[in-house]
């Protein structure tokens, strides 16, 4: 039961935090709640048994706030071109966001109610013990079954690296 | 125990609000958020199922997806900020007095 709940207060806090944060018409505000989604979505991957990736969705959020801090840094004379957007794009936005939830939600309820017990009997394992896998064995497959995994991780923190560097060129 | 539809009803209302952030509004900014809210809902998918069956492979391309999502904002936002530094025609003065209108044409 506390797991419900749990989990009900962080798909809430995701759901209503990235809505807001595609309907906010100044890019700061949404900032800070699609940072309030990444955590909320942090907290349900804890809640999966994958601290792994709960490490990895903090290490995520401050490379994105790091990005952002020097995005901000770097164009900050060219905000006004950033920020130009037509008001009713937002809310828009939010209305269509509005009308397919409400959509989903209505059909999920028919199909519970016409078809019950289809998809819905799957359930995760109770005992999370025995059958989440461990850290530890994601490292292995990480690390031991494929080089590739490997390679393409060192890919994208090169690429990183050099959006980095453009960000941070001396302007001509 | 909370069943999987509901990780799956989660990761579609997040995919939608991706979807829409990123084809309705104009600000670079929030379209690369709606992006990344996209990545997210993979990766909600991608552990729900590892846990279901118990599975480290989901997980391992969880992270991969995390990894990509970070990298794809850095990566996205250099390319941002070169392209607006590149083809900033207008001046910031000339663009405060008139906001609506669009200071970069493509």
């Amino acid at each position: 039961m506390l797991s419900e709940v749990t989990f009900a207060i962080l798909a809430g806090i995701a759901i209503l935090s990235s809505v807001v944060m595609i309907s906010r018409e100044k890019a700061a505000f949404g900032v800070m709640y699609f940072v309030l989604t990444l955590l909320a979505v942090a907290g349900i991957f804890l809640q999966l048994h994958a601290p792994l990736l709960f490490v990895a969705q903090w290490i995520a959020i401050a490379c994105l706030l790091l990005g952002l801090i020097l995005f901000a840094v770097e164009v900050a004379k060219l905000d006004v071109a950033l920020a130009d957007e037509y008001y009713w794009r937002s809310k828009a936005a939010a209305v269509a966001v509005a009308t397919l939830l409400l959509i989903e939600i209505v059909l999920m309820l028919v199909q519970r109610h016409f078809l019950p017990g289809e998809n819905a009997a799957i359930f995760l394992p109770q005992n999370p013990a025995s059958a989440a896998p461990s850290p530890g064995n994601v490292m292995k497959f990480f690390f031991a079954y494929s080089q590739l995994p490997l390679g393409l991780l060192l890919f994208l923190v090169l690429t990183a690296v050099v959006g980095i560097r453009v960000t941070f060129q001396k302007r001509v | 125990m909370i069943p999987v539809i509901h990780y799956l009803f989660l990761s579609f209302s997040l995919l939608l609000i991706g979807i829409v952030g990123a084809t309705i509004r104009r600000n670079i900014l929030i379209k690369l958020f709606s992006v990344e809210l996209i990545l997210v809902a993979t990766s909600i998918n991608l552990a729900a199922f590892a846990r279901l069956f118990g599975d480290a492979a989901g997980q391992t391309f969880a992270v991969f997806t995390i990894a990509i999502t970070g990298a794809e904002f850095l990566v996205g936002a250099a390319i941002f900020a070169a392209i607006f530094r590149r083809w900033h025609a207008v001046p910031v003065p000339a663009a405060q007095e008139s906001p609506r209108q669009p200071s970069v044409n493509y």
